[in-house]
């Protein structure tokens, strides 16, 4: 200890609250301004957008400015045209939090937790960037308000979306629509690490470095429709629609990126990428098309019997020349049974509706070229011969060219009733949802060189329950309540696999130590977002060893062990249950630890007026889900052995000889090789997620004012949550796919806000 | 009229649109824009070779954690006591992991090539050359592979298609036969090392002198094949009469007093001595300018040297190596290559000067083989160099030529003078002349000659990433890391931590374990025993 302080010390020394000085209460404006007008044959609206937000974490900034010009212009009866031209500028500030995939510790929320809290030998740590008790070679950890503050990051988008159309009327049944779109945007990127972050302090591998970077799309589509509508008698009609769509994006990749910026030059922000080192960024470009053809016919009879039915067809350029097509129908069928005679006077339903509906959809959300092996000539992959680099020739991804749509298949059945003239509704469906060949980017053996390559990797099967109930509770001529409550259940699971397999393992990439292990499990029969590693049993207690004459604990031969050798298992080591009964754990004692999705989730709202004064409340909840709080994986334990890293509170109650009865392991006490079931908490919560209040201006007195409208309000989010989950927010998802959900490891904190704003109409 | 009339433009509209749909890449990426030439080829061929450098294989991990604990050293951190260098670790480690995925992306690269050889337009015999070379290497990650994973999949065709893509392990014997076949081929295509003049290819020698190797690892355990040690002897044979390679007996007086010393100095230097250091994985450069090809040789496994302003001359050093007092009194008193594989120094931390260690227990004393100080660039980055890794040297090849000499014929006059060679230039002696405190006692029997030949390869080439294996072969990995963690438990003082590793050792460590990620994957995998 410094100066003769004892460790007692410390507990009277303020703790600095690295969270709280990287977070902030932050302001949020947004302004809107439009204009309408026109003539009979010329209608145009004007509108534009100020939108600036800053992030709860310092430095984190968004800014959107965007205008729109809409034109309609009827040349004769026949013929109409018209343009929709919107323009945005977006400015966003500051880094992302989450979803490295590097090392953990370079995470800003390790840094946040990890940080040391105290100064050291009379440093004010407040303006260290390394804590000099730490290896900076493989700790990332950094003072994260340094590096927050010092960080430049800055995202440019410049967008512009145009659409013209043309409608002319062949026949007064038959109409002709042809548009024509183009959106263009371009994206810049700004990255500056000088040297009081944690990419670029002296002595970091790339010094000071900083990187400009552009991505530019380009988009145009052109549709044409034929519609016919006709009055076939008093009671049918019929509306048949026909056309074909056309589409091409082309996009390129283009920039610069320096190293070893010499410190003079820090300041100067891009401009002093020239001084740098410059490194080679390859430029990348490519392109996509996609053509459709689609029908449809609509029918009704008398407004009460509805018949639809439609089929598409669509080419993507992303799949192989024998895929590019897939075909998609679709029908549905509905009948107002409250218009049959015998409910049409009734007093009670004043609403009865069933539907139901049968269709195919279909996804092509791959890489442009995906189905084709690419080769190139990446840096890192060059050799050295005879003190030359050598350029070289690699494959980079593995190309499928048995790629193909993913289509899912949806069957809906619902009722919708409405009571007492519409006081009480009800809405029910129940769905079956079948998704065939679905893209995803499946993990290889590594034994073929490649990590992972884009698949049709199976068939999963959900179906469920969505029913909502909105009741009006009273009425009256001041004072209005009404309500609304909607349940969705959700049933999920696995039909089949690719290449006859019968599970699908995932591992998730969010710390180095944990890129081999299995995260999650698919397996066929079983719904998706199973958690898989091993169950907890608690640590081991000095009664599972022998002891000798010289006090070494021995484990006892009928104990199982954890993995490790069992003459390095000491007591208060992390205990796994031996499944097999084999007396070793490995990995075919894992097993289901949690489940990732919610049995039910929902919403319920209520809403309050009184004269001009209204109150929404809004509660969400999520129920029977689990989290792998992989969170506490390094906080709860230190897992990964980082010296000096702060730990949560939790880890205090930790198996000591003084404390043998803990359940959570001693200092050093861990032992890997799975996600251990104690990490995996329940999920649920109840939110309440919205309040607002408003006061609504009396229309009497705005008239003097040649006001339309004029309403006042607070609305505050995310205020308060009942949950049992430790982590900072169970409505998380980090790392996100369709087979891996509930997973937290550094997710941004979710921002409680309130706002204050006016509508203000002309 | 009208329904014809979109009938037509539907028909048209289809046919149209396939062509729309059928886009072209418009950046290149098909291997037939690449494999033009003998360019073309020879950088398909540096893309084979790159794998080796990794980090994973002899960029650092070979040499550091893989054989950080054996007799010769330990890894000199008291606070790790999991992982690959304390011999305790579990399926989902790492280095194992990215030891088997670098392997096998060095195998699907040599099969692009080998499926791929006829593509480019160029002279025949360098064709036949570069396929020699990738050949040669497609076999020496299986090498690597098998030898430290037994039973693997053996890999002949490239992958072409995420389907069909899980395939199952190959026994030991199968993985082997096949290496040898593919390394025979190789042997009959490539060039002499002198044709070269530089180290980091593939020469005649070299594959002779990895065959030896090769066959020695089937003749001792797990196999053992006695019978290959005969096809050993004559692989080491040919090497020697070859003619192209010797012993380095000559060195620059202004930077050393040994030959010995000058192979490691020439290594930091980017100087070839094709003759002694026949093949070297090669690094440069410093990682400033975007290119990615240095190894961290000396830094992660060299004497300690952390000032932050030091750095650029002296360059840093973790020290993560220290060697053990068994490998330090096993040099008898004159042998010069004592005190340059173990740091006889240390550094001052502020000064950089270099302060003698005094204390001769041999406990404590950093690996010093590769040492910063003479790499040439300037400034030195922190966790990066140029130094070269000798995969294969000629002092190798005369051991391993005595060793199966004594196991076909016992200690003759030949396997005698092999060693005797090896120690001679160690003690800085002329190698052809007999030497009383240099050369093996005479009148030694097979098994202590081998006992000696053993010892040798110790003093010889300790932190060269051979002893691991080396040990595993002889049968002898279990009893002499067990026998090292206790001596080291019982005598290290300060240094007692250093034991962990070697007390760890149990048979189940005698073979990796088969990655999780792979079992994961792969469902056709067999885990090895008791992992």
């Amino acid at each position: 200890m410094d100066n003769g302080k004892t460790l007692d010390y410390y507990k009277d020394v303020a703790a600095k609250d690295w969270e709280g000085k990287i977070t902030r209460t932050a302001p949020m404006q947004n302004f809107n301004f439009s204009v309408r007008g026109g003539s009979e044959k010329t209608k145009y609206s004007l509108s534009s957008s100020l939108v600036n937000q800053d992030g709860i974490v310092i430095k984190s900034n968004y800014k959107r400015y965007q205008g729109r010009l809409v034109v309609d212009h009827k040349i004769n009866d026949q013929l109409k045209v018209g343009l929709n031209a919107n323009y945005s500028h977006l400015a966003q500030t500051g880094i992302s939090p989450s979803l490295s995939q590097f090392s953990s510790s370079t995470n800003v929320m390790f840094s946040v937790w990890g940080y040391k809290p105290l100064d050291v030998a009379g440093m004010n740590l407040d303006d260290q960037l390394l804590d000099p008790d730490i290896n900076p070679v493989n700790d990332y950890r950094t003072n994260p308000l340094l590096n927050l503050n010092n960080l430049h990051r800055l995202n440019t988008t410049n967008n512009l979306i145009a659409n013209a159309y043309l409608e002319y009327n062949i026949l007064p049944n038959l109409k002709l629509r042809v548009t024509g779109g183009n959106n263009t945007s371009k994206l810049e990127r700004q990255a500056i690490n000088n040297s009081l972050t944690q990419y670029g302090f002296p002595g970091s591998n790339n010094g000071i470095n900083g990187s400009l970077n552009y991505a530019e799309r380009y988009n145009w589509l052109n549709e044409n429709t034929l519609t016919w509508d006709k009055k076939i008698d008093k009671k049918s009609k019929i509306n048949i629609l026909g056309g074909f769509t056309v589409q091409k994006e082309t996009s390129k990749n283009y920039g610069q990126n320096a190293n070893q910026i010499p410190a003079d030059y820090e300041n100067l922000g891009i401009d002093g990428l020239q001084y740098g080192t410059k490194l080679r960024v390859d430029t990348l470009q490519s392109v996509w098309t996609m053509a459709s053809f689609l029908g449809r016919v609509n029918y009704n009879y008398n407004s009460k019997y509805y018949i639809t039915a439609s089929i598409r067809a669509d080419g993507s350029s992303k799949f192989p020349t024998q895929n590019h097509w897939g075909y998609f129908p679709s029908g549905a069928l509905s009948w107002k049974f409250s218009d049959e005679k015998i409910f049409k006077n009734s007093k009670v339903l004043s609403e009865g509706k069933i539907r139901t509906s049968y269709g195919l959809t279909g996804n092509n959300r791959v890489g442009d070229f995906d189905y084709l092996t690419t080769y190139f000539n990446p840096i890192e992959s060059n050799y050295v011969f005879n003190n030359n680099y050598v350029s070289n020739v690699v494959a980079t991804n593995l190309g499928n060219s048995k790629l193909k749509w993913e289509t899912t298949e949806q069957t809906d059945l619902g009722l919708d009733l409405g009571f007492f003239k519409q006081r009480i509704t009800i809405s029910a469906d129940i769905y079956r949802k079948i998704t065939r060949d679905l893209l995803l980017k499946a993990s290889l053996p590594q034994s073929s060189g490649f990590e992972s390559a884009i698949k049709n990797i199976g068939k999963i099967q959900n179906q469920g329950l969505e029913l909502s109930l909105s009741t009006e509770n009273i009425r009256t001529k001041n004072f209005s309540w009404s309500s609304s409550i909607n349940i969705s259940f959700n049933e999920n699971k696995v039909l089949a696999l690719s290449d006859n397999q019968d599970v699908l393992e995932n591992i998730i990439n969010w710390d180095t130590q944990w890129s081999n292990t299995t995260a999650y499990i698919a397996k066929i029969g079983s719904p998706l977002g199973i958690m898989y590693g091993y169950l907890s049993d608690g640590t081991y207690k000095y009664d599972d060893f022998d002891k000798d004459a010289a006090g070494n604990y021995t484990l006892k031969s009928t104990i199982t062990s954890n993995g490790n050798n069992r003459a390095s298992i000491k007591p208060g080591d992390i205990k796994y249950k031996d499944l097999n009964g084999d007396l070793v754990v490995n990995r075919s004692d894992y097993t289901e630890i949690g489940h990732g999705l919610p049995k039910h989730t929902g919403g319920f709202s209520n809403n309050f007026n009184y004269k001009g004064f209204d109150l929404g409340v809004l509660f969400q909840w999520s129920y029977g889900n689990d989290i792998l709080n992989a969170n506490r994986v390094v906080f709860e334990g230190n897992t990964k052995n980082a010296s000096l890293l702060n730990q949560f509170a939790t880890f205090a109650n930790r198996w000591t000889p003084e404390n043998p009865t803990s359940d959570i392991f001693r200092t050093k006490g861990y032992f890997g090789g799975g996600y251990a079931s104690q990490y995996v908490e329940d999920g649920s919560y109840l939110r309440l997620k919205t309040v607002s209040f408003g006061y609504k201006f009396d229309s009497q007195t705005l008239r003097k004012a040649r006001l339309k409208s004029v309403r006042l309000y607070v609305a505050a989010q995310n205020i308060f949550t009942w949950t049992n989950y430790s982590g900072p927010d169970p409505e998380v998802n980090t790392y996100n796919s369709a087979l891996t959900s509930g997973f937290d490891y550094s997710a941004y904190p979710r921002a409680r806000t309130v706002s204050f704003g006016t509508n203000i109409v002309f | 009229m009208k329904k014809i009339f979109i009938f037509i433009i539907t028909t048209l509209g289809f046919v149209s649109c396939e062509k729309f749909l059928t886009t072209e890449p418009i950046n290149k990426i098909a291997i037939q824009q690449y494999y033009t030439d003998e360019q073309g080829l020879t950088e398909a061929l540096a893309g084979v070779y790159d794998p080796l450098g990794r980090d994973a294989i002899y960029g650092n991990r070979i040499f550091v954690n893989i054989n950080a604990c054996t007799d010769e050293g330990y890894y000199a951190r008291s606070a790790i006591t999991t992982g690959v260098m304390v011999n305790n670790y579990d399926p989902t480690n790492n280095d194992i992991n990215d030891l088997w995925q670098t392997s096998y992306l060095g195998i699907y690269r040599a099969n692009v090539l080998i499926a791929n050889i006829d593509l480019p337009k160029m002279d025949d015999a360098k064709r036949q050359s570069i396929l020699g070379e990738a050949l040669f290497l497609r076999a020496y990650y299986h090498f690597l592979l098998v030898s430290y994973f037994e039973n693997i999949p053996l890999i002949l065709t490239p992958t072409i298609s995420p389907e069909d893509v899980f395939v199952p392990q190959t026994a030991t014997k199968g993985v082997y036969d096949q290496i040898l076949a593919d390394m025979k081929l190789a042997e009959q295509k490539v060039p002499t090392s002198s044709a070269y003049g530089y180290s980091s290819r593939i020469s005649k020698t070299i594959v002779q002198g990895i065959l030896a190797r090769v066959c020695l690892q089937m003749a001792g355990y797990p196999l053992k094949e006695t019978s290959k040690y005969a096809e050993a002897l004559d692989w080491a044979k040919k090497v020697v009469s070859s003619g192209e390679h010797k012993l380095r007996t000559t060195f620059n007086s202004a930077l050393t007093n040994s030959a010995y010393s000058q192979i490691f100095i020439d290594q930091a230097q980017d100087l070839y001595d094709i003759k002694e250091s026949m093949w070297e994985i090669e690094f440069k450069g410093t990682r400033t300018d975007g290119n990615l090809e240095t190894g961290r040789l000396g830094n992660t496994n060299g004497i300690t040297m952390t000032s932050a302003a030091l750095t650029p001359t002296l360059g840093y050093s973790y020290g993560f190596i220290k060697g053990t007092a068994r490998l330090y009194k096993a040099y008898k008193t004159g042998d010069l290559r004592r005190d340059w594989v173990l740091a006889p120094f240390t550094y001052n931390s502020t000064t950089g000067a270099k302060v003698p260690t005094t204390t001769t227990t041999g406990y404590g004393r950093d690996c010093a083989k590769w040492r910063r100080e003479f790499e040439l660039s300037s400034p030195k980055i922190k966790n990066h160099g140029p130094v070269n890794f000798p995969v294969l040297r000629y002092a190798d090849v005369l051991l391993m030529l005595a060793e199966a000499e004594n196991q076909v014929n016992g200690p003759t006059a030949l396997a005698y003078d092999a060693v005797d060679q090896v120690r001679r230039r160690g003690f800085g002696l002329n190698i052809a002349t007999a030497s009383t405190v240099a050369d093996l006692p005479v009148g030694l029997t097979k098994i202590p000659f081998q006992e000696a030949v053993e010892n040798e390869r110790m003093l010889e080439l300790c932190f060269e990433g051979n002893r691991h294996l080396d040990l595993i072969r002889w049968d002898k990995f279990v009893s002499t890391m067990n026998s090292i963690g206790n001596e080291i438990g019982v005598g290290g003082g300060a240094q007692a931590y250093g034991g962990l590793g070697g007390k760890n050792v149990t048979s189940r460590h005698l073979v990796f374990p088969i990655p999780a990620k792979e079992m994961a994957i792969n469902k056709k995998l067999v885990q090895n025993k008791d992992w």
